[in-house]
């Protein structure tokens, strides 16, 4: 369903070269929960980039859902990313102008529903992650928590084939880490794909499968990993 | 369609930024009232400057002979004079004549169709010159004829007889005997200053009275005279090309003929005309700069908000990116926000256009605005702010969706 092989991305400036990702090598199948981990520029933001079409990579070959990656212009990459990625962000990354309807709105918009398509999959997302009374309220009069669970209705709106969730809890307390956990398992089982980028190895645990991030490629992994056959006899 | 629905959101994420967008929406609505005011008021004046005055100013001058010795023969130096001037190769023709348009001086009298003092007096400015007139200043006649030589009289200045035929402009013969009417008027008598009648002998189409700013400037009367007296003024058509040359050429030639006196004023009419309008001209050059800087201030001004607004926005743009928006999506945001205070703007300018027209007219007894000049206005003001956002919004299209996942 998602297959990279050999990815590689290199940041230049104009005194040094970073190898973000060397050789990175992955398979997630439909319905995986993906636990992502690593230490701090290991690696594993540019990953959830590369993997989410927010960023280009420089070699190796990327197949989403069925689909090479490689040579799409920004406009195919941008209605990909709309139509078969969601995404969950640290720091929610909410419209902080936009009420709840229109935050979740915004990628409906972009995906082209009619207004009465847009207003089911608003408020059936938003009641979905309990937030249904509240359309009207700005990001700035929730809770954290609430925010992030916008964040998520924003996700799960276009219904997405794949939910890539960027530190999910990194801006929560645990109460609040735990109820949107409980969240992502929920949407998971409902048969979601989802990739999760965490530092935190008690939130990578509760992940079906686990895999490490460090220098750029997976150098570990827990659960029923699965790598492309066609790399995993040089790779692994 | 779906274009227009996305303004719902865009108008109300501009709410939750009132203050910026409330300067863009004042500068625009205050640049427009000024502009639109401007640009009206300058069409107006240049409309004035440019409307034709009958003659043919490109290739026309004057100048003045006057005498200055006690046995000077104003009357054989006239004549002299005419016959010289009229034989020189490129001249067309010439006049003496006691005044002409743009020259701004000149008497003008009250004509009537009757003696009856109750009768409305129609103003009109005063030509005297001879047959010749026609053709030197290049005018059309519409009705009736031209003098002939027989009509001319010489007039002593204090010399009130008035010859029995005149020639009259359009709308003095329109004024007189009605707009429909004014053809019949050839072979009708007017009088002056409610006594002397004249028979109209001709019209012709267009001869403006000498001073420009006259409410009556359209309106003239032309009787066939000649003015002795010792300085008289000719008006000199030239062949196209040949202004300049025949203004040097003809006054050392006039000036050697005869001693007695001397040459002096020699203008062509295009001078003439220029320093008639030089504060007209001087008012239209400032007011198109003022509307330049005005549309070039406004426009940095919405550039520099828009600039401050993406700035400011760069992670909800890289937000709005990683969650599908293409490049063209993200300048059409932008763009149709722009549009959107632009249109609340002109809303408010329209108010403040007709605001500053009223005081204007009511202070400065200028011309109410043409409706017309509102929706150029706006035209402008929308073609200004749109352009003035191009540069912020294709920087706005520039942001990585990948800005999304990094922490400001």
């Amino acid at each position: 369903m998602l297959t990279m092989n050999n990815i590689g991305k290199v940041f230049t400036t104009d005194v040094v070269q970073t190898h973000a990702l060397r050789d990175f090598s992955l398979q997630v199948n439909e319905g995986d929960f993906l636990a992502v981990t690593g230490t701090s520029g290991s690696g594993k933001t540019t990953f959830l980039n590369v993997a989410g079409l927010l960023e280009t990579f420089d070699s190796g070959q990327y197949t989403l859902d069925g689909q090479d990656i490689q040579g799409l212009n920004d406009r195919a990459r941008s209605q990909l990313r709309n139509e078969k990625i969601g995404f969950i962000f640290q720091s929610f990354n909410l419209i902080p102008d936009l009420n709840l309807f229109d935050n979740v709105d915004v990628p409906l918009r972009y995906r082209g529903f009619n207004a009465s398509q847009r207003k089911e999959r608003i408020i059936n997302s938003l009641e979905r992650v309990g937030l249904g009374k509240r359309l009207k309220h700005l990001p700035s009069q929730l809770s954290g928590g609430q925010q992030q669970r916008v964040a998520i209705a924003r996700a799960l709106a276009g219904s997405p084939r794949f939910l890539l969730a960027d530190e999910p809890t990194g801006n929560l307390d645990s109460d609040m880490a735990k109820s949107v956990m409980a969240l992502l398992q929920e949407i998971n089982q409902s048969g979601t794909t989802i990739i999760m980028v965490t530092h935190d190895k008690t939130l990578a645990e509760q992940a079906q499968r686990q895999i490490i991030v460090r220098d750029g490629k997976v150098c570990d992994s827990t659960g029923p990993i699965t790598r492309p056959e066609s790399v995993s006899a040089t790779n692994v | 369609m779906q274009f227009f629905l996305n303004l719902g959101p865009i108008f109300r994420a501009l709410m939750r930024q009132r203050f910026s967008a409330i300067l863009v929406v004042v500068q625009i609505a205050i640049t427009m009232a000024i502009i639109t005011n401007g640009l009206a008021i300058t069409w107006e004046r240049f409309l004035h400057i440019e409307r034709h005055t009958g003659i043919d100013e490109h290739n026309s001058f004057f100048l003045t002979s006057s005498g200055f010795t006690q046995g000077f023969n104003p009357r054989a130096t006239i004549e002299n004079d005419l016959s010289l001037i009229r034989a020189t190769n490129g001249v067309i023709d010439a006049v003496q004549t006691n005044s002409f348009p743009l020259s701004d001086s000149g008497n003008w009298y009250e004509l009537q169709t009757t003696t009856d003092k109750d009768a409305a007096l129609i103003p009109a400015a005063s030509y005297k010159f001879d047959e010749h007139g026609i053709n030197t200043f290049g005018l059309t006649l519409v009705a009736g004829e031209n003098f002939s030589a027989q009509d001319t009289l010489w007039l002593d200045e204090a010399d009130s007889q008035w010859p029995s035929h005149v020639l009259i402009s359009q709308a003095t013969a329109s004024a007189l005997f009605g707009e429909a009417q004014w053809q019949t008027a050839v072979g009708k008598t007017l009088f002056v200053n409610q006594s002397t009648p004249l028979i109209i002998k001709g019209i012709v189409k267009r001869l403006h009275a000498p001073w420009v700013d006259w409410p009556h400037v359209e309106k003239t009367i032309i009787s066939p005279a000649r003015v002795t007296h010792n300085s008289a003024r000719y008006v000199i058509r030239t062949q196209p090309g040949r202004l300049n040359d025949l203004m040097q050429s003809l006054s050392a030639s006039l000036a050697k003929e005869n001693t007695q006196r001397v040459i002096r004023k020699v203008k062509s009419i295009q001078q003439a005309k220029d320093e008639i309008y030089a504060a007209d001209i001087a008012t239209v050059s400032i007011l198109l700069v003022v509307i330049v800087v005005l549309a070039f201030v406004t426009a940095m001004g919405v550039a520099g908000l828009a600039s401050f607004n993406i700035d400011k926005r760069r992670q909800q743009i890289g937000i709005r990116r990683a969650l599908g928006a293409s490049k063209g999506q993200i300048l059409q945001y932008f763009m149709l926000e722009n549009a959107l205070l632009c249109a609340i703007g002109a809303v408010l300018g329209v108010l403040l256009t007709f605001m500053l027209n009223i005081f204007l007219v009511d202070r400065y007894s200028l011309t109410p605005l043409p409706l017309l000049y509102v929706p150029i206005g706006v035209l402008i003001l929308f073609f200004i702010s749109q352009l003035a956002v191009i540069k912020p919004a294709v920087r706005a299209m520039s942001v990585s969706p990948a800005m999304a996942t990094r922490s400001l």
